[in-house]
């Protein structure tokens, strides 16, 4: 694991005595990370997806909403992909009008494509938020508190560390997908919330590592030396040096949580249909891929595309996540 | 480093329980056995294999096996494909049309259905009733025989009576003989109290004076009851066979020693059911055997299809533009009106559709031939009456309700809620385990919102949940699609068995109508005929006019078939596979 | 080494525990019980189907049954096992003596035991498999990463590795079938025999499911490899003049595979129960299509049958790495 203390823990005034010009970690880390090419051409493809995400209204072509009727006549159902040409059923043949074709309700599976974006970014980044703030919490103070809450919170943490994730997420969906709660936000906080609540544990383990490697190290004991309060040490010596790992952590958080949703969607019970018109979460890819699925027959591009999308998001979010790693940690 | 078990761990659920034999909701597609299901194009003829534990060496040998046996032998077992693996395949037990259809070859009950779905001689060769329709006297026909060779009685069918009647079998089907005497009162007795026991099961209104003859008494006039003669509860599986095997005697291929058409040969669960024919039945098959053949994934079984593995396959309705498009498969695309109903049902109790007049404005409000056509794929045809075409009681006059913009939103003025707006929240709750539902469901909220401007929340439900739900009328959905899937060709089971106040389907929906009530009594207990069906057909109008459903389709049978395969009936009870009611006449060219 | 043993033996239990704890709260949360169906079942069936299975007495404690064998015996020690004499007691006293109880699908006919007996064999195959091809392809490629790095196979097992990583096993699953089916128009109907065996069917859901451990495989042994090369000891073994092979084979992979071995216990038990996805989309009837069907079926004893069955495999898993790590690093061994 990436162990960034020593580099961070250098005061300015000692920094100063170096030849280079002064260069704080984080700047240090930008220059690394802007030579990994790699990472370089995730964040901008990321970046586009969240412009994508935002401004989905104004570049999908269509509402990702299903026609009614009478549109539903002239857009045909599982119509094919632009360029293939069906020619005993004129109704499903392919128009650059719909240039990924029509899904099973006559919905344009671009712009439903597009919105799905929505749902990726949203579900990768909130439960990294909440899964990091519980595990950072609990990390930090059971490392800095030691003694009694310290093996209380790690047996603790032990228990949610073994739990099988899926298996658990499975059953919390089976069990409270139907309640007021379930449904809240299409039902993406019972998914942010259950992800959070397995998650932490290893966060919380990794945090608690640092602090535990990072309390016997000489500036703390200099700070101690001095009467910096406890407080103070564990906000502003011990915490800033911990970033580096937790950053880490956080990238592979997203890429993790974005599957987790997926695979629950794919599965029937991850976010829940609303036929508002004026959701701003209509769909998910998870859920195009499982009506993919049923449909590859009749519109494989239902799946390719979604599938694709999938692919492209949680390899762009590793990559940055290695990017990040490499960057942090000087050793490489 | 963060431990990525999470693109490890990962499952299918795009599983949907099978439907009922009788009254699934409409928007259920009976597909997808839970379990996955690969099958093997060995021939039926082989030994009674089942799947063990075999090591590498005999996994090959079987293969080798299959492809070394004479193509004469496979080229006439018929290669069925289904979708789900059934649950239950004991005739007492079974409830699901994926079950029936299996029992169906290996059995016959008295009666038996022909290629009109009428009730015609099966194992009896004849049979009269008194003049008030309250006693049955079926007499065999001579010389009847089990597969095995050994002799078919009279006993057979009254111990398949009996143990269904018996609390201790509880099938799901017990019910459907309650009209015999005694046997409601033998089902709820305590088991524990012998004595209780024993007295309900002599008193069950069955007699056989010999070996011949069976005589059945009924609680009340029953004039339907040769046809519930020939259904699965009364196929006589083995007494002795059915001990010997306890409760999983129906898993034993060697146990399920019938007197239909075919018989079981091999059992592989979840993959493959083979028959061979039944060289004692009085009617002998043309077939060498059937292979029921289960893909859960239709995509996989299409190709399959493709591959020559299957002379049946069944399309599911995403694949039907794929099918129809496909210029080897197109042209032998067949469909035809299948016996089940679906319609919008109304919780008749609750607010906004205890009002007629808002039950009329969503009932004007449904198109259904885009419905049908377009979000289906042609999988339904549209109906706004309840009894399907091709069944006795089909009202081809109704016309009440079709697809009227105008009068959709008229009926809603009229309504005491005047407007959209002033209505109470709706919700639509359909079962989430059928993947296409939600689309449907999405096109239906949609033109609900677009014709009567009404914003219906739509609410997926996992279908045991869905089920839950619908077994009270207090938790009854406000609105959702279900309807019924006949037990057997007889007005009877479409009316009054669903919608008489005594009736617990219509209780849910909190509809009850004497006036119907009296048209159906009237019915139920007529002998003759022409008199019942104007009174079914009768109550029929009213009940569609009263709208506690508001009638929109009939699922189609819908099957590819390879040319090779002929000789086989099209009947609207064909859920499994074309002509399965009067397999013996299938051939294979 | 064995107190180490037996203490993470016993600390297994709370986890088992609260699984069993958490899996029947939350089944008991949803609505729908195994025997609802939407035929009307009459009340007398399904009573005795209640009785059958037990599902007649309270669902947590059963205080009337305590307070009535403690005014028949007297003995509350002995009265307890009435106040457990609930549904979720009687799981747990059941479980403990290795009986999971009936399935409900099959309406009592099989027990969940049985079920796990049957299909499981086949989950472990495959993940054997799996695992075969994870270390086979894995472990060469990121030494080969490393060794060359920065070279085009370097960014070849980069990529291979980021993919697998990142993409999830139903994506690239689904598009592996979509590919075989439409491409190579490979014959989906097998021999229901060529699962009770070692045989190519295993083959194409193996390289799938195998593909995350593969890629974090060759993740683990390139940064390895590459951590090893910086050691002192490496620049000694080169300044004495050793050749590249010897370098290589004796110094650098021997040191480099430590990481990778500690990694296998839960490797193993992430194969096999995380096939389930796998085994549904290339249907192998395994004991993950197994837990599937039970979920939308309903059957509540097979449920959680099933997810303790996983959890101990996790478990043990877990286990494995923390005795691995003990092996090999005397620090963490007497600490």
């Amino acid at each position: 694991m990436a162990t960034a203390s020593n580099v961070a823990g250098k005061s300015p005034a000692q920094a100063q005595e170096f030849t280079r010009p002064v260069r704080s970690l984080w700047s240090d880390a930008w220059l690394r990370l802007r030579r990994n090419r790699l990472a370089m051409a995730s964040i901008v493809y990321l970046f586009l997806l969240a412009l994508v995400a935002i401004f989905a209204p104004v570049i999908a072509p269509h509402s990702p909403s299903r026609p009614t009727s009478t549109e539903l006549r002239e857009r045909g159902t599982y119509r094919q992909a632009a360029w293939i040409v069906d020619e005993k059923n004129p109704k499903r043949s392919g128009v650059w009008k719909f240039p990924l074709g029509t899904d099973s309700a006559g919905g344009d599976v671009l712009s439903r494509l597009i919105y799905g974006t929505r749902v990726s970014m949203v579900v990768g980044f909130i439960p990294m938020i909440f899964t990091l703030t519980i595990g950072i919490t609990i990390g930090l103070v059971s490392g800095f508190a030691g003694g009694k809450l310290d093996s209380l919170l790690m047996r603790f943490t032990d228990i949610v560390f073994s739990l099988p994730d899926i298996l658990f997420f499975i059953i919390v969906q089976t069990a409270f997908s139907q309640t007021a709660f379930g449904k809240t936000f299409n039902g993406l906080l019972l998914i942010f919330l259950s992800f959070s609540a397995v998650n932490w544990a290893s966060v919380a383990r990794l945090v608690r590592g640092q602090v535990l490697s990072l309390k016997e190290k000489e500036f703390v004991e200099a700070a101690e030396a001095i009467g910096v309060r406890r407080g103070s040490i564990l906000f502003r010596h011990i915490l800033p040096n911990t970033l580096a790992p937790i950053i880490v952590a956080g990238a592979f958080i997203v890429p993790s949580a974005i599957v987790t949703e997926a695979t629950l969607s794919f599965l029937g019970i991850g976010i829940q249909p609303d036929t508002n018109p004026n959701n701003p979460f209509p769909t998910s890819w998870g859920q195009m891929i499982l009506e993919g699925k049923s449909a590859i027959d009749s519109q494989p591009w239902i799946l390719i595309a979604s599938a694709i999308a999938i692919a492209s998001i949680t390899i762009a979010f590793v990559a940055l996540g290695d990017g990040l790693r490499d960057a942090l940690d000087p050793r490489q | 480093m963060l431990k990525r078990r999470l693109t490890r761990l990962l499952a299918l659920l795009v599983l949907t329980v099978p439907t009922l034999a009788a009254c699934g909701a409409g928007d259920a597609t009976p597909t997808t056995a839970p379990a996955a299901a690969t099958a093997t194009t060995a021939p039926a003829t082989g030994a009674e294999a089942t799947a063990t534990t075999a090591p590498v060496a005999e996994a090959t040998a079987t293969t080798t096996e299959a492809t070394a046996e004479p193509a004469a032998t496979e080229g006439n077992v018929l290669r069925v494909h289904q979708v789900a693996y059934p649950d239950v395949f004991d005739p007492q037990k079974s409830s699901y049309s994926a079950e029936i259809v299996l029992l169906s070859q290996n059995y016959e009950g008295l009666t038996r259905l022909n290629d009109k779905l009428e009730t015609v001689p099966g194992a009896a060769e004849k049979w009269e009733s008194n003049a008030e329709g309250t006693v049955f006297t079926f007499t065999l026909r001579p010389d009847l025989k089990y597969s095995d060779g050994s002799a078919l009685t009279s006993k057979n069918f009254a111990y398949a009576i009996e143990r269904t009647c018996d609390p201790v079998t509880a099938g799901e089907y017990q019910s459907i003989l309650f009209d015999i005497t005694g046997c409601a009162d033998f089902a709820s007795a305590v088991v524990t109290d012998t004595a209780q026991y024993d007295a309900a099961k002599a008193a069950l209104g069955v007699s056989t004076p010999d070996d011949k003859t069976i005589v059945i008494s009924t609680v009340q006039a029953a004039p339907y009851l040769p046809t519930i003669a020939g259904l699965w509860v009364m196929y006589p599986a083995k007494a002795e066979l059915i001990e010997k095997g306890g409760e999983n005697w129906w898993k034993d291929a060697s146990l399920q020693v019938g007197n239909g058409p075919f018989q079981f040969s091999r059992i592989a669960e979840d993959q493959q059911i083979d028959f061979v024919r039944n060289e004692n039945y009085w009617n002998k098959a043309k077939l060498d055997g059937i292979s029921m053949i289960y893909i859960d994934d239709s995509s996989v079984a299409l190709e399959a299809y493709r591959q020559g593995q299957l002379d049946i396959f069944q399309p599911d309705p995403s694949q039907i533009p794929a099918v129809q498009s496909d210029a080897d498969l197109g042209p032998l695309y067949i469909s035809y009106p299948g016996a089940n109903t679906t319609g919008l049902q109304f919780n008749t109790t609750t607010e906004p559709f205890n009002d007629p007049k808002v039950r009329e404005a969503f009932a004007y409000a449904i198109d259904r031939e885009t419905f049908c056509e377009v979000i289906r794929n042609g999988d339904c045809l549209p109906t706004l009456t309840w009894i399907p075409q091709g069944i006795p009681g089909y009202d081809a006059t109704e016309d009440r309700f079709a697809f009227d913009p105008e009068k959709a939103k008229a009926a809603l003025a009229e309504s005491t809620y005047g407007s959209a707006d002033k209505l109470p929240e709706i919700t639509f709750a359909y079962s989430s385990n059928d993947t296409a539902n939600q689309a449907r469901h999405e096109f239906l909220a949609n033109t609900f919102r677009e014709v009567l401007g009404v914003e219906v929340k739509l609410q997926p439900l996992p279908s045991k949940d869905l089920s839950a739900a619908k077994k009270d009328n207090a938790t009854y959905p406000q609105i959702s699609l279900g309807g019924w899937i006949q037990d057997y060709p007889d007005a009877q089971n479409w009316l009054s068995v669903f919608w008489s106040s005594k009736a617990t389907f219509a209780q849910r929906q909190g509809y009850g109508n004497p006036v119907v009530d009296e048209f159906l009594t009237k019915a139920d207990t007529s002998t003759d005929e022409a008199t019942r069906l104007e009174a079914y057909g009768a109550a029929q109008k009213l009940i569609v006019g009263d709208l506690p459903t508001a009638m929109m389709y009939n699922r189609v049978n819908k099957y590819v078939i390879n040319p090779r395969v002929s000789g086989f009936s099209q009947t609207a009870a064909d859920d499994q596979f074309p002509g399965q009611w009067t397999s013996y006449s299938i051939e294979i060219k | 080494m064995i107190g180490f043993i037996i203490r993470r033996v016993l600390a297994m239990i709370p986890v088992l525990f609260l699984v069993a704890l958490i899996t029947f709260f939350m089944m008991k949360q949803a609505k729908g019980g195994p025997f609802d169906q939407e035929k009307e079942v009459a009340p007398s069936t399904i009573a005795l189907l209640n009785r059958k299975f037990g599902l007649d007495k309270p669902a947590w404690l059963n205080s009337a049954e305590f307070s009535n064998r403690l005014s028949t015996e007297g003995n509350p020690f002995l009265a307890l096992r009435g106040l457990f004499d609930s549904q979720f007691g009687n799981y747990l006293i059941n479980a403990v003596q290795g009986d999971l109880g009936p399935t409900y699908a099959s309406k009592g006919t099989e027990t969940v035991q049985d079920k796990i007996k049957e299909t499981f064999p086949i989950s472990l195959r495959l993940g054997m498999i799996s695992l075969a091809f994870a270390l086979l392809v894995g472990f060469p490629l990121g030494i080969l990463g490393a060794l060359r790095q920065n070279t085009i196979f370097d960014y070849f097992s980069l990529i291979i590795s980021t993919i697998g990583f990142s993409v999830p096993t139903f994506v690239t699953g689904l598009l592996l079938l979509l590919v075989m089916s439409k491409v190579f128009d490979v014959a989906p109907i097998k021999d229901p025999s060529v699962w009770q065996g070692f045989s190519t069917s295993y083959i194409p859901p193996a390289i799938i499911l195998g593909l995350g451990t593969m890629a974090y495989i060759t993740r683990l042994t390139r940064s390895s490899v590459l951590e090893v090369k910086r050691q002192d000891y490496i620049r000694t073994a080169r300044a004495k003049g050793l050749g590249d092979r010897v370098v290589i084979l004796r110094h650098i992979l021997r040191n480099s595979l430590i990481p990778v071995i500690t990694i296998l216990g839960p490797a193993v038990a992430g194969l096999v129960t995380g096939s389930f996805i796998i085994e549904s989309v290339f249907r192998v009837p395994g004991i993950g299509s197994e837990f599937i069907g039970a979920i939308g079926s309903r059957d509540y004893s097979m449920i959680m049958g099933s997810t303790l069955f996983f959890s101990l495999l996790v478990a043990l898993g877990n286990i494995m790495v923390d005795l691995s790590y003990g092996l090999i690093d005397p620090r963490i061994r007497n600490s």
